[in-house]
């Protein structure tokens, strides 16, 4: 065994020392800007969500290879923990959920600053099975409604856009279980558009989907976010990782089955590739808006960042609303000057 | 004793095979849908389908299981010690050990995360902060509980603290600390798992996590047989060595 | 080893009450001699040798052994205490105990006998490696009493070490302990209540009163030995005792 081994030995020998000489023959170019490395850490599990997509093809396709970048990803359970590495210096860059962001900034005063806003519109929508009979909110009184932890702004907003009086309605807390809407426990289900509702479908029930947007109620989605001292400190950072994934997401949109690869690349085994899909899909349409193909993708306002603000305060989720620093355009407009060839 | 033993083992395996063949039943005659349980047929269909997966989760699991009780077993050696050659440190060791141990478990896994990274360090660490105190406590009420007419014997000698702790009083409580093992064993399976579900990059508790948050149940019990297939052999490793380590106690 | 000892008094408080145990127990003990202590249960011959073997502290009265206190011949090395029940560890074999107690007790300026004499002596040659749970309460006893012996004390304090033998057993046990009790000469203090034994082994025996024990009668036993049970003069002695003890039980 081992003299057959032997052989083999003396052939890696001068192939080791090869490799030893060989970065000293390739010529370096003085221009060429360091490595930096990163953690990216989604706010989830991994999946399809639009942010998460554009970091994993960034890295699948070689983007921030291009960029000089070395990016590890991580994932959080989705109980805060992300937001907390985040400030703790764990994670360079994270994911959040914008109202969460603003209320986060206030309590306990993180100081995270959204620097893309990838979702245009929330997430967050209710759903009754189609056999339940109801059709607008204003069938909601007389019936359970199920929230998850706390009951979203979205709902009491939505309640509010109704006339509907929360205390006549009865707020149950269902945690994430969409089990509780098909076994009637809960008659409205609180959802990610672009998840639970595929799973409910699958399970063989029609839906009626009510979405807190379409009642005129402001929401924004998922961001990328820093801290501020990230933001103020490493800029030139920042800004490779968001040329990167912003061209991931690009990349996703263009060529979806690719993408969806890519996240079952992180996903366990036996996820639902047509589950990722439809999340892929929904989460798209909504990170494109009018807003978006004029600036590009990411684009964030303070009117938008205020509205969101101005409907957490009147519901009471939000003491006061303050958005200046909560997000910065700065980042995406330095990705998009420098852009590389 | 072996005879009884196989009998013992067969119908031990009767009860296990009614249980599923039951469960199985119940499951195919009232229709339940798959994500309020699956049947047992349709657990080990996913766990046979991904086999390698499920193998390398074990693996990671099993192994940030045992550091963390090899860990934990010798952070309880070494406060028994302490407290045995020094009698005025009990009550402030154990103050502080009932403060980390009743400090709850999913408290503390994202602080660990913070301080010690996304490895396994936090996991193991968590681990070996669940096992410690039965430990603790058992081999400390060993070494208090040991017999006097062999302390009598000792202090006849005149035999120093460091004698009697070696000789008299660490063998004495070996049979505590085993009763603590069997506890602490398949609890380091349970830490392993709540570290890994408050975000780690692998193991069943990963599997776990993301089995739920996908609602596939077939998966999530795929992970809990295998689980109860880990204790069980951990408690059966535990006896074995107990009847190879502690061989009086088996007379 | 000289031993005195002065109006020695000893209670136990327990969860009942208050109970004495000795009471003014006098005696002097001379280089060694071999002292049997015979009396009824209970008179206190345990607490006697726990108090000379430093277990017990002594509440009223005086203990000198070579001029020291128990705490200070303790820390000599140089007694050597059985208890009447062996108390071996059953972690380690036979051979192991004595060995153990030979290497906590070192006795650098003498010399003390080897494990497996002591084995031999005792009739546990076979039995060197096995482990004390595998023996009988007739062997462990006589395990430990070679634990004892191994220790090369200068003192023997022997609580009813041959209690648990059987009549042969105890006979030819005799003779090997004499043997070595005239090799090494230490001195000894053996409890028991056979009396029989008492005449074939001792120089003086001491007999106790009941509870709370103090010295009853001391007799000299003047036989020269080896001792033999038929010889004319053994019989009377044995049964001197024996009124001296009935008058106490």
């Amino acid at each position: 065994m081992k003299l057959k081994r032997a052989p083999c030995v003396f052939w890696l020998l001068p192939l080791l020392a090869l490799a030893a000489c060989a970065p000293s023959l390739v010529p370096t170019s003085p221009a060429q800007p360091a490595r930096l490395s990163m953690t990216f850490m989604a706010g989830y599990k991994p999946q399809a969500n639009l942010p998460f997509v554009g970091v994993y093809l960034a890295q699948a396709k070689g983007f921030f290879e291009a960029e000089r970048l070395d990016v590890t990803v991580e994932h959080s359970s989705g109980r805060g923990e992300h937001m907390q590495l985040l400030t703790a210096g764990k994670a360079q860059v994270t994911t959040q959920d914008a109202g969460v962001l603003l209320q986060r900034r206030l309590d306990p005063g993180l100081p995270l600053v959204s620097i893309a806003l990838i979702g245009q519109r929330g997430q967050q929508a209710f759903v009754a099975l189609a056999s339940s009979g109801l059709k607008t909110p204003q069938d909601w009184p007389g019936h359970t409604i199920g929230y998850k932890g706390t009951p979203p702004p979205e709902l009491l907003a939505l309640m509010k856009a109704n006339g509907l009086n929360p205390q006549a309605l009865s707020l149950v807390n269902v945690g994430f279980d969409p089990r509780v809407l098909v076994t009637r426990q809960v008659d409205v289900y609180p959802v990610y558009k672009s998840n639970e509702p595929y799973l409910i479908r699958q399970w063989g029930y029609d839906l009626v989907q009510w979405d807190a947007a379409d009642y005129g109620v402001p929401s924004l989605g998922l961001a990328y976010v820093a801290t501020e001292e990230v933001v103020r400190t490493n800029p030139e950072l920042l800004t490779r990782f968001l040329r990167a994934s912003l061209q991931g997401i690009r990349y996703a949109a263009e060529h979806p089955d690719e993408a969806v690869d890519a996240v079952l690349q992180y996903t366990g085994p036996e996820t639902d590739r047509n589950h990722m899909r439809f999340m892929l899909e929904a989460e798209l349409a909504d990170a494109q808006t009018d807003l978006t193909r004029q600036h590009g993708l990411g684009w964030q306002t303070r009117e938008q960042w205020q509205g969101l603000a101005d409907m957490l305060v009147q519901t009471g989720a939000l003491s006061k609303a303050d958005v200046a620093s909560a997000f910065t355009t700065r980042l995406l407009e330095l990705a998009a000057n420098q852009a590389r060839p | 004793m072996s005879r009884l033993d196989s009998t013992g083992c067969a119908l031990a395996l009767l009860i296990v095979g009614a249980t599923f063949l039951g469960w199985e039943l119940g499951v195919q005659f009232f229709q339940a849908p798959v994500y309020i349980l699956p049947a047992p047929s349709r657990i080990l269909a996913t766990l046979s389908a991904n086999a390698s997966v499920y193998a390398l989760a074990t693996l990671i699991t099993l192994g940030e299981a045992v550091v963390g009780l090899l860990l934990g077993i010798l952070g309880g050696v070494i406060l028994v010690s302490l407290i045995s050659l020094w009698p005025g440190l009990e009550q402030g060791v154990m103050i502080v050990a009932i403060l980390v141990k009743s400090t709850p478990l999913v408290a503390i896994a994202p602080l660990l995360t913070i301080w010690l990274g996304f490895g396994v360090l936090p996991k193991v660490v968590l681990v070996a902060v669940l096992t410690f105190f039965p430990v603790l406590v058992n081999m400390l009420s060993g070494i208090q509980a040991t017999e006097p007419a062999l302390l009598e014997v000792f202090r006849s000698w005149h035999a120093s603290q460091r004698e009697l702790f070696r000789h008299v009083r660490v063998p004495y409580a070996l049979p505590y600390v085993f009763a603590a093992l069997k506890v602490s064993g398949p609890l380091a399976l349970v830490g392993a798992v709540v570290a890994e579900w408050t975000g780690a990059s692998g193991g069943l508790g990963r599997l776990m996590w993301l089995a739920y948050t996908n609602l596939n149940l077939p998966q999530l019990f795929a992970a809990v047989f295998i689980l109860a297939l880990a204790g069980i052999s951990l408690y059966a490793l535990m006896v074995y060595t107990e009847r190879r380590i502690v061989f009086w106690q088996h007379r | 080893m000289t031993i005195t000892i002065e109006g020695l008094s000893h209670t136990f408080t327990t969860p009942t009450g208050r109970v004495p145990a000795l009471r003014d127990v006098s005696l002097q003990i001379r280089q060694a001699e071999f002292v049997a202590i015979l009396g009824p249960s209970g008179c206190g011959k345990s607490t006697l040798l726990r108090l000379l073997a430093n277990l017990l502290r002594p509440m009223a009265g005086h203990i000198a052994l070579d001029g020291l206190t128990p705490a200070q011949a303790a820390a000599t090395k140089r007694i050597g205490w059985m208890a009447q029940h062996p108390a071996l560890l059953p972690w380690y074999t036979v051979r192991d105990n004595i060995a153990l107690a030979q290497r906590i007790n070192p006795q650098p300026q003498r010399a003390v006998p080897a494990v497996d004499d002591l084995l031999a002596l005792v009739g546990l040659s076979d039995f060197a490696s096995a482990y004390p749970f595998t023996l009988s309460g007739g062997m462990q006893q006589r395990a430990g009493l070679a634990r004892t012996l191994a220790l090369g004390a200068d003192v023997w304090l022997m609580d009813e070490p041959f209690a648990a033998l059987d009549e042969l057993t105890r006979e030819s046990l005799t003779l090997e302990l004499l043997r070595l009790w005239q090799t090494f000469r230490p001195t000894v203090l053996w409890v028991t209540h056979h009396i029989q034994e008492t005449v074939r082994l001792a120089d003086r025996v001491v007999v106790m009163s009941r509870r709370p024990g103090h010295v009853h009668t001391e007799k000299a036993i003047g036989l020269p030995r080896p001792r033999d049970d038929t010889a004319p003069d053994f019989q009377p002695l044995v049964r001197e005792l024996r009124v001296a003890l009935a008058a106490q039980s």
